[in-house]
């Protein structure tokens, strides 16, 4: 069974379009949605809730569509927005109160493990927390209830390297459950390199490419070479290149290269940037 | 419902004491200056108006939004806060029936039928101002509401005053109508006035994108 299923996803702002978005989200797996700002990143994640009303496509989260009219699959879904929007004049522990009102399967003990664990203040509003604690403080409610699907828009941004470190920890603890998925969505793509199954590269809206991710870093490689040996490549192997006094770098397909070139690993970072800048 | 009633009663305690305050002055007032009704009604108006606030609040802070990411529904947000302001209009009714006993004890209070037209036009006046003002934000956002309140507590006092200070035999007809069917109309009415209000919030606040 999938986790989610996004199939010709449509939904026009004045200034952006969401075009013909599809994606799939296997059980048990974490897709890692990377976009540049305003690349389409909240917006999808709002169309698979349910939060923005699409103008066409279909969406499916634990087989179900428009999962925020039904209080029973927001009990499986873990989200965290960009700007988590918890109360501001709650201190973390009247949060966990409040959150044991809402969610049927709140656990309390994993709520305050969890709090201790990442050292988020106790006695200080929401509003007067750092944007890093403000951030814990999500990821933290999102787990809390046991859900079977964590949704994160760019929820590790706030975050310095270690916390981050800690959060992604938390996110592959998650996932040992062989029926809980995650889709996370950031601009630190090697933070998604590090947990991601899959990947998917959104730009202005659409889908630049959707791939398992060791099968994307088995299909492309860096190529070091020099101008003249650039201009003889296959136009068609060529993702990205930048070319420097001393020659050139050139991202490439691995099939459309001649067999035996020396090709040395490529990043998802530099694939997704050389993959942009080319257009 | 009930962990968003504790998040609302532990947020309206932090932002409003000073509100609280007024509101407990407002009703001095109305005993100083001899049961005056203007008095009373704006403590109950200004309480209740405290709610839309509260939503306005919600929204800007994206506490709503969030909530589309919880197992709360939009119609659960609109039937929470018209709860709320129902149980803060009768708590500010409740703290004036107070200070009418302590009065009393000290042979100070109002006469029992002037006590009653105070507490009926505390209800309506809490009941209906909210009904309009909580309408407006679950359906207008933030700024646009923001600015109709400010309009409604500018047409409330105009009306209030001019009812009570300039429109002779005004309160001697409140105190001499027939109270069997005054009385309980008063209290209903703005019961189904609130229910209205809910079913249009509920609609308008489901269709808005947050």
């Amino acid at each position: 069974m999938n986790a989610i299923e996004v199939t010709g996803v449509t939904k026009t702002y004045p200034e952006f379009t969401l075009d013909k978005v599809s994606l799939t989200l296997p059980s048990g797996m974490i897709l890692g949605l990377i976009g540049e700002n305003g690349a389409g990143k909240t917006t999808l994640i709002k169309s698979i809730l349910g939060m923005v009303p699409i103008d066409g496509g279909t969406v499916s989260v634990l087989g179900y569509t428009s999962p925020h009219q039904n209080k029973q699959i927001m009990e499986d879904i873990g989200v965290v927005m960009d700007e988590s929007g918890m109360p501001p004049f709650l201190n973390i522990v009247q949060i966990g109160t409040m959150m044991k009102d809402i969610f049927q399967n709140w656990d309390s003990e994993t709520f305050n493990g969890l709090v201790k664990q990442l050292k988020i203040p106790e006695n200080t509003k929401f509003a007067e927390l750092s944007k890093g604690n403000q951030m814990k403080t999500g990821i933290v409610c999102a787990l809390s209830h046991h859900p079977k699907l964590l949704i994160l828009d760019e929820a590790t941004s706030g975050l310095d390297p270690v916390i981050r470190d800690e959060v992604l920890d938390l996110l592959l603890d998650f996932t040992r459950e062989e029926d809980h998925s995650i889709l996370v969505s950031s601009h630190i793509v090697s933070d998604l390199e590090k947990i991601c199954d899959y990947i998917v590269f959104l730009h202005e809206g659409k889908v630049l490419l959707s791939e398992e991710k060791d099968l994307l870093k088995e299909a492309y490689g860096i190529m070091h070479c020099t101008r003249e040996q650039l201009e003889q490549l296959d136009s068609s192997a060529v993702i990205g290149k930048r070319i420097n006094a001393y020659g050139a770098e050139v991202v490439v397909r691995k099939d459309a290269v001649p067999a035996g070139t020396e090709l040395s690993p490529v990043d998802l970072e530099e694939l997704f940037v050389r993959m942009v800048k080319e257009g | 419902m009930k962990g968003m009633f504790y998040k609302d009663l532990i947020s309206i305690t932090k932002i409003y004491r000073s509100m609280f305050l007024i509101i407990l002055v407002f009703l001095t007032a109305s005993f100083i200056t001899k049961g005056n009704l203007f008095w009373a009604s704006y403590a109950a108006f200004i309480g209740c108006t405290m709610v839309a606030t509260m939503q306005n609040m919600d929204e800007t802070s994206k506490w709503c939004r969030l909530c589309d990411a919880l197992p709360i529904t939009r119609s659960d947000l609109v039937k929470e806060k018209f709860l709320l302001n129902t149980m803060i209009n009768l708590g500010i009714i409740g703290v004036y029936l107070v200070m009418c006993l302590i009065a009393m004890v000290f042979r100070r209070a109002p006469e029992p039928g002037d006590i009653l037209v105070t507490l009926v036009t505390m209800w309506i006046a809490g009941m209906v101002s909210s009904s309009f003002t909580l309408t407006a934000a679950f359906l207008f956002g933030p700024q646009k509401s923001q600015l109709m309140r400010v309009v409604m507590i500018v047409v409330f006092v105009m009306v209030c005053m001019s009812l009570i200070n300039y429109v002779p035999g005004f309160m001697e007809f409140l105190k001499n109508a027939n109270t069997i069917i005054i009385i309980p109309l008063a209290l209903a009415l703005p019961v189904v006035i609130q229910l209205i209000s809910i079913l249009i919030s509920s609609a308008g606040f489901e269709k808005r994108v947050l």
